[in-house]
């Protein structure tokens, strides 16, 4: 990585970051290496795989992935590569197979990962293959946390739980909510990005002070409906938002923590009558059960899971979007992104959401229209070498300490704007890409939902 | 069959139609749109079969809007902080393989007409997307022309180029 180190480029105690991090292939190349080899990586939601030999695909870094949901119910990943010459063993997106034929030469795997057969194993190996030592490369560590499958290439890394640490308090909060249990809707959007990872990630885990100025147009709309995130809304002076810094470079967004959502979701849930208000009370409900801070909290807005995965979700009645920031070289991302909802909400909730969904932060929606000019552009203006001797600045709310008596609420809580999140989120980044191990952050705070 | 004036007449709405979104006349544009028109554009997925991959309703599409949502989207295009489209993007539209069928299950005189998009997008200083697909309209005849009470744009790539910030 030439001679600078990490250290020099990502100074967060000074809230200055060098742009080269987002543009340099040398970095990049060690990101895939130190980040997407080590953290755990948002596979897919269990509502995606019902059913034995159910399958869809991901990538985890560049590696192309296959989660599926063996003929005895487990769910697994492989690199979705034949282990022969490297053929991508299944071209489809998602689908129900009991086992793949490489398209290549035969190599044919169950849905265990196991190689079963290869074609002309007498005539031409003369049975001399140990098949059991070919099967296909297993993501070795996979877990779920609340329905949410996530994946580790690295045998020796903490559990998910650990690395989620206080996050999964927040986490709860959408997981436990949902009287069903959380259902992906079927289908994923797509798009490419002309622009680094971590400007889409970092936008994510704490930027609300964009929202103004980049989305002005979409909240303005006469058109729009009620909606906490809007900076212009009549009602957005009773709301009292706070920043989130959490474990592990961890951040939550735009959160209320004296009850004012739940107020918010009455008023728009008398709107869409009976059966939502009472929808909604049971939401509430369940929250406190939980605990009263949860309910107090009821939901974020916007947050980023270090290294890539974002959550959006502003209240039970609105959409649960998942984004995933996948890296394609340093100066472009894929977006594969999917909405969750209450698999119990009423459906003109259902449609409701859905709807809200792809109007706003969605391949066509209204708020990620202007977010990709955003990503794209502090991208290719930072492609020079005379840009790459300046640094971002991170400096808002440098040397503020957290807001205090809100010791119910686990996390470093801030004041709204911030730029904490960023902060956390890069001294994170730097503590991996700097090759040590950088003691992952074990949670110890207030009482979390039993989750296995 | 249609008649060889009816193809004319709907191909000259078509031609006009997409030079309206090439020059950015949006509000004329959506006036070729009836009041209860619905814009539908569905994703796409790499599946085993040719049927599976245009996803349906079912499914999380890209663009479900009514007429209030694409007065909406025009609306905010014409916002000071639309930064997505401002400055302009520079388009080119090319539409052809142009079918025009009378409409099964429509009002009298209704038309299910399809064509095949394809949509140069050319931004700022280097960015260029194309983007190619086919739409199903159905037509209702207006005042000597045509309005639209319903749109299907089925773009052929599962991974868009880049967020869509244009119409089709």
């Amino acid at each position: 990585m030439s001679d600078t180190s990490i250290q020099d480029l990502v100074r967060v105690d000074e809230g200055l970051i060098s742009r080269k991090i987002f543009v340099d292939p040398d970095i990049y190349r060690a990101e895939l290496e130190n980040i997407f080899a080590k953290c755990w990586l948002y596979l897919a939601h269990e509502s995606q795989l019902p059913n034995p030999g159910d399958y869809t695909t991901n990538y985890m870094g560049e590696d192309p992935v296959l989660i599926w949901r063996g003929m005895d119910g487990e769910i697994r990943a492989f690199l979705n590569s034949c282990r022969h010459r490297g053929m991508r063993i299944c071209r489809t997106d998602v689908g129900n197979a009991r086992q793949f034929a490489c398209p290549f030469h035969g190599w044919t795997y169950g849905s265990n990962g196991e190689l079963k057969t290869v074609p002309s194993f007498d005539d031409s190996y003369f049975g001399d293959l140990n098949l059991a030592e070919w099967g296909l490369h297993e993501v070795p560590r996979l877990a779920n946390y609340g329905g949410f499958i996530f994946g580790n290439w690295d045998e020796d890394a903490g559990s998910l739980d650990d690395y989620l640490g206080n996050a999964r308090w927040y986490l709860d909060v959408v997981i436990e909510r949902a009287i069903g249990g959380l259902e992906v809707f079927p289908g994923g959007q797509r798009y490419s990005v002309d622009g680094n990872w971590k400007i889409a990630s970092e936008n994510f885990v704490g930027d609300g002070y964009h929202i103004a100025q980049s989305h002005g147009s979409a909240f303005t709309l006469p058109a729009r409906p009620l909606n906490p995130a809007n900076p212009f809304s009549s009602y957005r002076g009773t709301l009292t938002y706070y920043d989130i810094g959490l474990d592990n470079g961890h951040g939550f967004s735009q959160a209320t923590l004296a009850g004012e959502r739940i107020e918010v979701d009455r008023m728009e849930a008398k709107e869409l009558g009976p059966e939502v208000v009472e929808y909604v009370e049971e939401c509430y409900a369940r929250l406190v059960k939980l605990s009263q801070a949860h309910a107090d909290f009821y939901a974020w807005t916007f947050g980023t899971l270090f290294p890539n995965f974002s959550i959006n979700n502003f209240s039970a009645l609105r959409p649960i979007g998942l984004m995933l920031w996948t890296p394609k070289g340093p100066g472009r991302l894929e977006v594969w992104q999917w909405g969750a909802t209450d698999k119990d909400a009423p459906k003109i909730l259902k449609d409701r959401v859905r709807q809200d969904l792809i109007r706003n932060q969605a391949s066509v929606g209204i708020l990620a229209q202007d977010d990709t000019e955003n990503f794209e552009q502090v991208t290719a203006s930072t492609a020079g070498v005379i840009a790459q001797r300046l640094d971002f600045n991170y400096q808002m709310t440098l040397d503020r300490k957290p807001v205090e008596g809100l010791d119910q609420f686990p996390g470093f809580i801030s004041t709204y704007n911030s730029e904490e999140n960023q902060r956390r989120y890069y001294r994170r980044y730097a503590e991996l890409m700097g090759g040590g191990e950088g003691a992952q952050q074990v949670y110890a705070g207030p009482k979390l939902a039993a989750r296995g | 069959m249609t008649s060889p004036d009816t193809q004319h007449k709907v191909e000259q709405f078509l031609y006009r139609e997409v030079r309206m979104l090439a020059e950015g006349e949006f509000e004329e544009w959506l006036d070729l749109f009836t009041e209860d028109s619905r814009y539908l554009m569905p994703i796409r997925e790499t599946t085993a079969t040719r049927e599976e991959s245009e996803r349906g309703e079912d499914y999380l599409p890209h663009v479900d809007d009514d007429k209030d949502f694409m007065r909406a989207r025009v609306q905010r295009l014409r916002h000071r902080l639309a930064h997505a489209e401002q400055p302009p993007s520079r388009l080119r539209y090319f539409i052809s393989n142009i079918e025009v069928e009378d409409a099964e299950g429509g009002e009298t005189g209704d038309l299910d007409v399809r064509c095949n998009l394809m949509v140069y997008q050319s931004r700022l200083e280097r960015t260029e997307k194309i983007f190619v697909g086919r739409r199903e309209d159905r037509l209702r005849p207006e005042n000597g022309s045509y309005q639209i009470t319903n749109r299907k744009v089925v773009l052929d790539q599962s991974l868009l180029p880049r967020s869509i910030t244009i119409f089709f």
